[in-house]
Parts: structure tokens; C-alpha cells; sequence
């Protein structure tokens, strides 16, 4: 299963159509997304990637069905999305974990949200936590654990609701270097094993390279789709770590740099 | 325990035991020094305190004396008077702190609930806070009249809007993106309330209390300045008047233990309920 294709005759896993985002002001509106389509197929590994304030995360918040958009339609699995979903799982750069709950309890939240903490639960949440190498961390709090590991409990949370498609706000950017290349590996290989459909948000165009399937460049403000990249490189070397030594990562990395409308005053 | 491979070749590098041993021993000492300077200082200030009014240089009228403070401490644990007014103030001042403390909660949390409401009462809030509660006694004073009821309104006023306006603060600072986070996994507003929001304001609404305690004390000894026939507000103005200094020193050091219990219980509930806060 590690290194098949996605489904891209199946339908599609989220489609974003038309979509309008603005924001009343106190005198002006703000535009934060104009007319932004896209799509993801299921069990695809897709990064949105722009410049700050592009609207990325906005996005992110419209697909998740915590907000409303101004016009167009977002689809999850060919339903229109009018609010949050079981579908549909995220995660973000803050780990938002609970401070008075253990890492055990923490984990079981959106269980109990759901009302299906049972027993089954407890076992599936020890079972991640065993595989992600947390389980002598159960009963921790939060603060007694490192940021990698906090990301780590994070995800099983996600995970343990079992949403087919999983939305990443810049998972990795509070981490430090090597516990980010660690976790992209980790998280990538355990997302691709589940056949989850991925839509990563970054501004870190290595980490897009070495995950994705296919990368999404956005413009400015108001961002919409500028180019779409294929990549694959983890797909075709097995794992995120293998993909930054892949000869065309360079090569690749330049041409999503020309893309990007990074202003460079010197 | 064990001695690095790189220490091995050294000679004369103590021993991980023997550092952490060391570093034990200075602890104690330490807390044992502290502990004696601290009795030290109080027992001294007493000395020179007792040896000046028996020397004549303080007159026993005007400044009081420990000795005579301490015999009417004692006289307390024979069923004394200045238990019965300690009672009487631990009772104004436990009923209006419990009162005050549970309706500031229930009303903060409601301005969560209905976020029109909290933008309705939030600067009748703020005015109301504004004034010293001090002017509030005569009020109170016609309205429920010269016994324990005045006492025990006065101090749940000055907890209540503090307990508001602490929660609400609170409930400002919590993580808009944890209630997000709640909300996709389906939570209803209920269970927002239930598993973010009041876990989230828990250590506020503690340390709410915490601060609450003073003011408990301060309505309830306010009211019986006022007008009131026991309590310990009544008994250091009274005993006052008689030039009896030491009962005024003796009842404030009653109040100082009632107060100390007060916080220990509080601070008991912090950490118990607040562990991942306080620790």
C-alpha cells in the first residue's frame, strides 16, 4: 500500500469551487481569498503554499466548516460543507492541548466530544501512543513534554476520530529543525498508511517539496491559485527524508521560489 | 549515580552521590535558618515591645502589651468572648464569600453564554466596581437592619463583583482556536462550555477567591463598624474606646488566624483543582 498513487479517477476528496472570502472592516472590506478553486483527490498529499497573509489558513478555517464563505462552495466527498464535520480532521501549529489533561485524556477528546470514549477508544488511543513512542508519557501533562511530542499527541487526537481528510495549518513551524524533519517523516508516513486525503498549509517550500504529491502555489493577497506543481518526491523515494536528497528536489525548490511573489529588497 | 567514563581518569571528582548530598544538607540548613530568623524577628519585636511598657517608657494604655494580649488569647479557649465575636465575623464573612463567589461565577459565565448580555452589563459592571463598597453600609444598614443580615450582604457585594469581573476577564483569555478545535469535532455549545471554557477559567476563578478573602473579611468588619453589637469589628472599636489596647491586638491577631485559615483552604482548592496551574 506504501507507494500507491493516489485515486485521481475516484471523486474527488475536497473541491473548492468559486470560493470568496471577505471581511467587513471598520470603514473598508478586506478580500482575504477571491474566487479560489481547487481540488484534492482522495489519498492525495496536496500543500497550499504562499505568502504570509494569502489567505492560506482562512482557507483552511472554510474547509473545515468553522466558518461560512462569502460566495462559492466547498465540497468534502461531494457534500457541501455548511459546518463542521466528522470527515474532516485538523491540525495546527499550536498544538492546543489541554493543560489540565493528561496526554491520555488529551488524546480522547474528540472521542468524548462524540460521545465514544469507551474502552475501545482507550485501547486504540494506547496503540498510537505506543506507536508514536508516547506511552510511558500517558499520564504527563502537556507541559512536561517537548514541542515534537506535543505535535505528536496532537496528531493522535486527529487521528483517533478517524476523518478521511486531514487539514495541516503549518503543523511543524514552532518546532526546531530536526524534530521537524523527524515529525514530517513520521506524520507522512503514518497519514499515507491510514490513506488519508492531506492538505497541508506552509510558507516552508522544502516541506511542501518533500511531502507532497502535488503543490498549490497561491498569489498575494487576495491569493488564488497561481501554478500547480506536481511533485511525488516522497511518493517515488518512500519517505520525506529520502525526497530532500532526490536530484530533482533543487531543481524544484528554485522553480516554486520563482513562483512565489516573495518581495526581495536589498 | 554513576560516574561518567571521561570523570573515571580524574581523581578527587566527588561522586554524584555525594554532590547530590551535599546539595540536600545546604537545602535544610537553609530552611532551618529562615525558620529561626523569622521566629527570631517576631520574638525580639515582642521583647522590646513587653520590656517597654513594663519599663515605663510606652504607656500600656496607649500601645497595649503582649503579655496582656497573650492572657486574653488563653481566655478565648475557656469560652471567652473574643471567641464568640470571632464566630460571629467567620460566619458574616464564610456566608458572604460562599454567596458572592457562587453568583459571580453564575453570572460571569452567563455574559459567555449570552455575549449580548455580558456587552449590556459590562459598564454598569465596571461603574459599580468602581465604588468603594464602603458607601454601600448605610444603605444596607436600612434595608436589613442592625443584625448579622447587613454583615453578610456587605461582604457578598464586595465578592460578588469581584468574582465577576475576575471571570469575565477570564473568560476573555481563552483560546479561541481550542473552541475551534472543540467544534470540529461536533461539540455543542454545551459541551464547549463544559470541556474548554470553564476548565480554561478555572484558574481565574481561583485566584478570584484567593483575592476575594480580603474583601470578605473587609465587608463583614465594615458592616460591624457600623452598627453592631459582636463581632470583631464591634469588639476592636469598643475596646478601643475603653483604652483597652491589648483586646483590639488580641482581636486583630484572631482575625489574622481566621484569615490564614481562609487561605489555606484556598490555596489547598488551588491545588487540587488547578494542578497543571500552580505546580
Amino acid at each position: 500500500m506504501l507507494n500507491s498513487e493516489p485515486n485521481r479517477s475516484s471523486t474527488e476528496a475536497i473541491r473548492v469551487d468559486n470560493l470568496v472570502m471577505k471581511f467587513a472592516g471598520k470603514s473598508e472590506v478586506v478580500t482575504a481569498i477571491s474566487e479560489l478553486s481547487f481540488s484534492v483527490h482522495a489519498r492525495e498529499f496536496v500543500s497550499l503554499v504562499g505568502p504570509s497573509g494569502c489567505g492560506k489558513s482562512t482557507c483552511l478555517g472554510l474547509i473545515a466548516g468553522l466558518r461560512q464563505p462569502t460566495y462559492g462552495e466547498i465540497r468534502i466527498g461531494g457534500n457541501r460543507v455548511v459546518g463542521p464535520t466528522h470527515d474532516v480532521g485538523f491540525m495546527l501549529q499550536k498544538d492546543l492541548l489541554m493543560p489540565w489533561r493528561t496526554v491520555i485524556g488529551n488524546v480522547l477528546f474528540g472521542l468524548e466530544i462524540q460521545g465514544k470514549a469507551g474502552r475501545d477508544a482507550r485501547d486504540k488511543a494506547f496503540h498510537y501512543l505506543e506507536r508514536f513512542g508516547l506511552r510511558d508519557f500517558a499520564d504527563h501533562r502537556p507541559r512536561q513534554l517537548s514541542g515534537g511530542m506535543r505535535q505528536r499527541v496532537a496528531l493522535i487526537r486527529t487521528l483517533l476520530v478517524e476523518p478521511n481528510i486531514i487539514l495541516l495549518d503549518e503543523p511543524f513551524a514552532a518546532l526546531d529543525f530536526q524534530t521537524r524533519l523527524l515529525l514530517q517523516n513520521e506524520l507522512w508516513r503514518a497519514l499515507l498508511e491510514e490513506g488519508k486525503t492531506v492538505l497541508l498549509i506552509t510558507h516552508d517550500i522544502s516541506e511542501a517539496l518533500s511531502m507532497s504529491d502535488r503543490i498549490l502555489v497561491m498569489s498575494k493577497r487576495p491569493g488564488r491559485i497561481k501554478t500547480v506543481i506536481e511533485v511525488g518526491l516522497a511518493r517515488k523515494t518512500g519517505s520525506p527524508l529520502e525526497a530532500r536528497k532526490d536530484k530533482d528536489f533543487n531543481q524544484m525548490f528554485s522553480h516554486v521560489w520563482e513562483q512565489l511573489d516573495v518581495d526581495i529588497r536589498l | 549515580m554513576s560516574t561518567s567514563a571521561s570523570d573515571a581518569q580524574l581523581v578527587g571528582v566527588p561522586d554524584d552521590a555525594t554532590i547530590l548530598k551535599q546539595r540536600r544538607r545546604q537545602q535544610r540548613r537553609d530552611r532551618w535558618s529562615v525558620l529561626l530568623m523569622r521566629i527570631g524577628v517576631i520574638a525580639i519585636c515582642l521583647a522590646v515591645w513587653e520590656i517597654a511598657v513594663r519599663a515605663g517608657f510606652a504607656r500600656e494604655l496607649l500601645f497595649g502589651q503582649p503579655s496582656r494580649i497573650a492572657r486574653f488569647l488563653l481566655e478565648t479557649f475557656q469560652g471567652g468572648d473574643l471567641l464568640k465575636h470571632t464566630l460571629i465575623t467567620g460566619y458574616e464573612t464564610v456566608l458572604g464569600y460562599v454567596l458572592g463567589v457562587g453568583l459571580g461565577c453564575a453570572t460571569g459565565f452567563a455574559m459567555w453564554w449570552f455575549p449580548n448580555l455580558g456587552k449590556v452589563f459590562d459598564p454598569y459592571m465596571t461603574a459599580f466596581n468602581s465604588i468603594p463598597k464602603v458607601l454601600l453600609a448605610p444603605i444596607f444598614l436600612v434595608w436589613f437592619g442592625l443584625g448579622i443580615g447587613t454583615k453578610i450582604i456587605l461582604s457578598f457585594v464586595t465578592v460578588y463583583i469581584v468574582m465577576h469581573m475576575t471571570i469575565y476577564a477570564g473568560l476573555r483569555e481563552v483560546e479561541t482556536d481550542l473552541i475551534d478545535l472543540a467544534r470540529s469535532f461536533g461539540a455543542r455549545r454545551k459541551q464547549v462550555f463544559w470541556k474548554v471554557v470553564f476548565p480554561s477559567s478555572l484558574p481565574w476563578i481561583l485566584s478570584g477567591m484567593n483575592v476575594s478573602i480580603g474583601f470578605a473579611l473587609t465587608g463583614a468588619i465594615i458592616g460591624e463598624f457600623v452598627a453592631a453589637n459582636q463581632g470583631l469589628g464591634y469588639l476592636t472599636l469598643y475596646a478601643a474606646q475603653l483604652y483597652e489596647m491589648s483586646l483590639v491586638w488580641a482581636a486583630i491577631v484572631m482575625l489574622i488566624v481566621m484569615s490564614l485559615c481562609f487561605y489555606t483552604i484556598v490555596i489547598a482548592l488551588q491545588r487540587w483543582l488547578t494542578p497543571w496551574y500552580s505546580e
